[in-house]
């Protein structure tokens, strides 16, 4: 088990494990955290866990874990890995199975007191048109010609069929689509499990919820991202769906064999990888590509499907309807980027897994209308708690990747969050202050309760305090739609 | 029909989710292992309902990529099918394959998770004292 007296103190929010610490590391680790935050991760394996990344061959720099790491399988969730090009590895694990899962964020023109008395109708609206839960299929069934074209081209696809604007993919993570992506490399399981799942939430941490901004700490950037306080916005959180997990679920299973042909040694069975230039790594990456741009495009068709909910509703109280795309961005994903590493210029594979990409001011993958700011980074908070904008910063271009937190982190099971919480007593509670809630799992809205996680102004104030993100403004929800 | 052969128990992880059971023979453990998974996330089988007779045959080149193989086209099929997969009878197992006969049915009961994978952490399959054990984490 990892002790405190492991780590040497780098500043006040940035703790290392030094390269000698074991024998097979390749890196040293290092954790983004206030002591009160590395503390709690020391009491499970998400360190543990770093330590087991840094073995990955190839990889450059350091494991890096944020502030809201907390234990996965394999690879922790809240952790950083860039591995060289081209013979550094690529690893399923260190991704996740929930392929470009992510957040989008929309800005209504309107305040919260204007919505108040239709904010009901709204989250029932939003609750019908959005689907939600396990098992839910959508409104689109795709045959294997759609569903290949949608994961060739992303959100593009939708703009295709009238779902999408050129504003909403301008204002994406790589625009909504990812280059090399190969549907050819996407198993036909994978394809049954997509084929009505395209405008689904899904289950579990995902969700569509309807905030307000109650504060901006970046004049700036809030006046760049087009946020003000009082305003309506709605979050989108999802990802890749059974097409998503299915092919993680393919690659780690093909890898298993990989790593034998290519002589890796691992410690843990789950980070299985293999080379980036191998034709497996190449098969892997090529699948990782076409999950991800199903999944923006399901971000994309959900967006559709809110802004038809929110026309439906508001447009005959004459209400503006429109939601105007703040941005949508990745929380799990493996991206081939340029970076320096060690004063070297270098491209690397960065395996983000519960980590935000977090584009510094000036670089030109952030939108035009955003560049002097930096990209907008969406840091959902638990249910029923408040939601952080962040803006990406030159530290976290220099110390990691260009990546930061992903939301508040987990820090309670699911079995010990039911002992404490009734899923009806939560949703009750949450009427109570207020904030509508619309759900299909009592017992998922329990495992989800506030009390699990983190609170996520802690992980704000780590990342700020490391300098790789810096808050923009604060968001609170009005209605909560899960599965 | 399992049910009495095996004992399961839930194990906490913070993110996701896992489950230990212990059965007396290899092929019930992996029976015991696949409704335990339902059960775990919520699914009640409606036995009531007329079911749809399924065929499922797995092979891995050792027993703990069987189990996750065995469990993930489980998760497959409920997915697709909306089907909750019963095992009536295991009809050929060895530590690299297996095949087994399945009447899928439409669940009672709304889920609670959502199993997006079976996954490699922590997994143990084996012979232990008389019986076998297995220990498995799923993906929420």
């Amino acid at each position: 088990m990892i002790q405190q007296k492991d780590l040497e103190q780098i500043s006040p929010y940035i703790w290392e494990i030094p390269q000698n610490y074991r024998d097979d590391m390749r890196v040293p680790a290092r954790i983004f955290a206030s002591r009160r935050i590395l503390d709690k991760a020391l009491t499970d394996r998400s360190i543990e866990q770093l330590v087991n990344a840094t073995t990955l061959p190839g990889i450059v720099g350091y494991a890096i874990a944020m502030p809201d790491v907390h234990q996965g399988y394999g690879f922790p969730v809240g952790g950083v890995a860039a591995t060289r090009l081209p013979d550094g590895v690529i690893s399923p694990g260190a991704i996740g199975y929930d392929i470009n899962c992510g957040v989008r964020l929309l800005a209504a023109n309107l305040d919260a007191a204007e919505i108040e008395p239709w904010l009901g109708d709204l989250a029932t609206a939003l609750y019908a048109n959005c689907p939600s839960g396990v098992g839910k299929g959508g409104r689109f069934r795709l045959s294997r010609h759609d569903l290949a074209q949608v994961m060739t081209l992303g959100a593009g696809w939708c703009k295709q069929q009238g779902l999408a604007t050129e504003h909403d993919l301008l204002h994406s993570e790589a625009s909504g689509c990812i280059a090399g992506a190969d549907a050819a490399r996407v198993s036909s399981h994978a394809y049954e499990r997509g084929a009505d799942q395209l405008g689904t939430l899904g289950a579990g941490n995902h969700f569509l919820e309807i905030d307000q901004v109650v504060a901006t700490y970046d004049e700036a950037a809030a006046d760049a991202f087009g946020l003000r306080p009082g305003q309506v916005v709605v979050q989108i959180h999802c990802g890749s769906r059974g097409l998503g997990h299915q092919v993680c679920t393919d690659y780690v299973r093909e890898f298993q064999a990989a790593i034998h042909r290519y002589k890796i040694v691992l410690p843990d069975r789950e980070l299985v990888c293999a080379p980036l230039d191998s034709p497996e790594g190449e098969a892997y990456f090529a699948a990782m590509c076409a999950a991800a741009n199903f999944a923006f495009a399901n971000r994309q068709t959900l967006a559709a499907l809110a802004r038809e909910a929110f026309e439906m509703v508001l447009a005959p109280k004459r209400l503006d309807p429109t939601l105007r795309q703040v941005y949508d961005v990745a929380h799990n994903i493996g991206k081939v980027e340029t970076h320096t590493v060690n004063g070297r210029t270098m491209q690397v594979c960065v395996h983000r897994k519960g980590a935000t990409r977090a584009f510094g001011p000036g670089n030109p993958d952030v939108p035009p209308d955003y560049r002097a700011v930096g990209q907008p980074v969406l840091v959902p908070g638990s249910m029923g708690t408040a939601s952080y904008v962040l803006a990406g910063t030159a530290g976290a271009m220099a110390t990691t990747f260009g990546s930061t937190c992903h939301g508040a982190g987990r820090e309670m099971s699911r079995t010990a969050a039911r002992k404490q919480v009734q899923g009806e007593a939560l949703k009750q509670q949450l009427n109570r202050r207020g904030i509508r809630v619309r759900a299909g799992s009592m017992r998922g809205l329990a495992e989800e309760a506030p009390l699990a996680y983190k609170a996520v102004e802690d992980v704000i104030e780590a990342v700020e305090g490391a300098g790789i993100a810096r808050a923009v403004a604060r968001l609170e929800p009005l209605a909560v739609i899960k599965g | 029909m399992f049910a009495d052969d095996c004992q399961v128990t839930e194990l906490e992880h913070t993110a996701e989710i896992g489950l230990q059971v212990r059965a007396a023979s290899a092929p019930t453990l992996f029976a015991c292992i696949a409704q335990a998974m339902f059960a775990l996330v919520g699914l009640t089988p409606d036995t009531t309902a007329a079911g749809t007779p399924h065929t499922v045959s797995v092979a891995a080149p050792e027993v703990e990529s069987l189990l996750v193989d065995w469990l993930s086209e489980l998760a497959y099929l409920y997915e697709v099918h909306g089907a909750v997969m019963q095992v009536s009878r295991i009809t050929a197992w060895s530590p690299t394959e297996l095949t087994a006969d399945l009447v899928g049915y439409p669940s009672t009961t709304v889920p609670a998770m959502h199993i997006k994978a079976v996954t490699y952490h922590d997994l143990r399959v084996g012979p232990e004292g008389d019986g076998w054990r297995a220990r498995v984490y799923f993906d929420i």
